[in-house]
């Protein structure tokens, strides 16, 4: 009895770990993230405190529209199916400025617009980290 | 059916207009369409056991015991456990301050299923149950303060053995200030059974260094804890703690024999120092495993009939003092789904913290904080990655 209690415990923690590993890259990625951007921005103790609760919110948002688009099929048949593409594009463009406008906004009331400025420049540095790291392995 | 809501239309039309008003400025408004994770704490389960080795209750001991007779009685003494437990997110309410702060309101249910095996060798076996329900609040308000609020309803029986059940219920009440991230001190109440006994006890608590790194937490009643990061997935850490409990057991061999007792209580005391390993795979799965040396340590029976008008400290009618031992423990915790991001957010760490401390059965298990990620030095660059990996972090026009 106990044997087989093991043996499923083993098996449960076997089949987590397989099918959370997707998880983990993720997990690094954003750890890369964080170190990458809190390096470019130089926040205090104070502005830290602050800042990463409203960023994290931020990008929890962003990601869950473009997780929303990328649920769009990439090829069409009919022309609807090409508009609702379209549409959703749209949308997603419409959201993403949106939350820029309305988070940066919130950024401002917590750190130095300098340092917002500097933001959106460290997230563009650190989308060229990962394209690059993507090309490379294209190039291989 | 149309005469009804027009005859309560005037009476509720406030509201309808309100809700008809918020419906279309929800349909308009294309950011309220976007579904984020709700909670901060995913649901979690969690397992743990805990053993010690067989031993004479009066080696290397002088004078331990109250009561001989019994003693004489119970002979050798092992003890084992398992403690099987969960707490998943009922509610979390993010409010957003005009300076910008968030604060968050979590309301979580908690419950544990816990089994120990005390085995002394003069008498029947016994497998004591507890199990509780609970609720637990916890406030963050985003800057310093956080305010915990517990309380864990439980029942307790003998599985092997005719025996009355028994509700109580453990509790805690605490304030978290947090100084900065390399500093944190708690204050509170907690009434709490991990003593052996009944006992209210006044909680302080102090963390110096931040817990995603290096730290010592003295957090009295509960342990004192150094904890140190080896590398992105393992913790290392050092402790003392108290462990026990007080269980309904049957009397069927008479270890007490005044009122005709078919129910006593058996409580149980050990200060635990040890050393722990906490692996976390990522931030679904973790597992530690520990071992290490009981220090103090005690068994205690009650009378069910002497302390039933009893409201606090309950009288034994046998203490015994325990000479000193080894123990193993181990477990694993699985956290299921998504969650709200908390990269460097130090105070919502202070809160996952807070609730490992206070674990959700009053047994002073830990379940460690595998969901605060450990800060590490690293730049390497992460392995196999595909544009799955990062569809979602980057816009369409980046890829050209």
């Amino acid at each position: 009895m106990k044997k087989r209690a093991y043996i499923l415990c083993f098996f449960t923690l076997l089949v987590a770990s397989v099918s959370f590993s997707q998880s983990t890259k993720r997990e690094k990625i954003e750890a890369l993230r964080v170190a990458f951007i809190t390096q470019k921005l130089n926040l205090n103790t104070d502005e830290s405190q602050k800042f990463w609760p409203v960023y994290n919110e931020y990008q929890d948002k962003v990601r869950a529209a473009r997780r929303e688009f990328k649920k769009q099929p990439e090829t069409f048949t009919t022309d609807k199916e090409a508009q609702e593409y379209l549409d959703a594009e749209l949308l997603l463009k419409q959201q993403e400025l949106s939350l820029h406008k309305e988070y940066y906004e919130k950024f401002k009331k917590i750190i130095p617009i300098q340092k917002v400025a500097s933001l959106r420049q460290a997230e563009e540095g650190f989308k060229k980290e990962l394209l690059k790291q993507l090309q490379g392995k294209s190039n291989e | 059916m149309r005469k009804q809501a027009l005859i309560y239309m005037p009476k509720y039309g406030l509201l309808w207009l309100l809700l008809v008003a918020f419906s279309s400025f929800a349909q308009t408004d294309s950011i309220k369409k976007i579904k984020t994770p709700k909670h901060y704490f995913t649901p979690t389960i969690f397992t743990d056991y805990y053993a010690n080795p067989s031993i004479n209750l009066d080696d290397g001991l002088r004078k331990s015991t109250n009561n001989p007779t019994v003693r004489n009685k119970l002979k050798n003494y092992q003890y084992n456990q398992f403690v099987g437990g969960f707490y998943f997110p009922i509610a979390t309410k993010d409010f957003h301050h005009a300076d910008g702060s968030i604060s968050n309101l979590h309301l979580l249910g908690t419950g544990n299923y816990m089994m120990g095996m005390p085995n002394f060798s003069g008498i029947t076996n016994h497998t004591l149950l507890k199990a509780s329900v609970g609720l637990r609040s916890i406030y963050n308000t985003g800057k310093k303060l956080i305010w915990f609020l517990d309380i864990t309803p439980f029942m307790s029986t003998d599985l092997s053995a005719n025996c009355y059940t028994s509700y109580r219920w453990a509790g805690a009440f605490l304030v978290d200030y947090m100084v900065s991230p390399y500093f944190s001190f708690r204050v509170g109440v907690m009434r709490s059974f991990m003593y052996g006994n009944r006992y209210h006890l006044p909680y302080v608590g102090l963390r110096f260094g931040r817990l995603d790194k290096t730290y010592l937490s003295i957090q009295f009643p509960r342990n004192i804890t150094i904890s140190v990061p080896a590398g992105k997935y393992l913790r290392l850490s050092a402790y003392i703690k108290p462990m026990g409990g007080v269980f309904n057991m049957a009397n069927n061999d008479g270890l007490y024999t005044k009122n005709n007792d078919k129910t006593i209580l058996y409580g149980r005391y050990e200060l635990i120092t040890g050393l722990r390993v906490d692996a976390t795979f990522n931030q679904h799965i973790s597992i530690f495993a520990s071992a290490g040396f009981t220090g103090i340590r005690s068994v205690s029976l009650y009378s069910t009939s002497e302390n039933q008008d009893n409201q606090f400290v309950l009288n034994n009618f046998y203490n015994q003092q325990v000479p000193r031992g080894a123990f193993i423990n181990a477990g694993f915790t699985i956290r299921i789904g998504r969650a709200k991001s908390i990269y460097n957010n130090y105070s919502i760490y202070e809160t996952f913290n807070l609730n490992t401390t206070i674990d959700t059965g009053d047994n002073n298990t830990n379940t460690g904080d595998g969901n605060i990620p450990n800060q590490t030095k690293t730049s390497k660059p992460v392995n196999n990655l595909k544009i799955k990996d990062v569809q979602d972090l980057i816009e369409a026009q980046d890829m050209y």
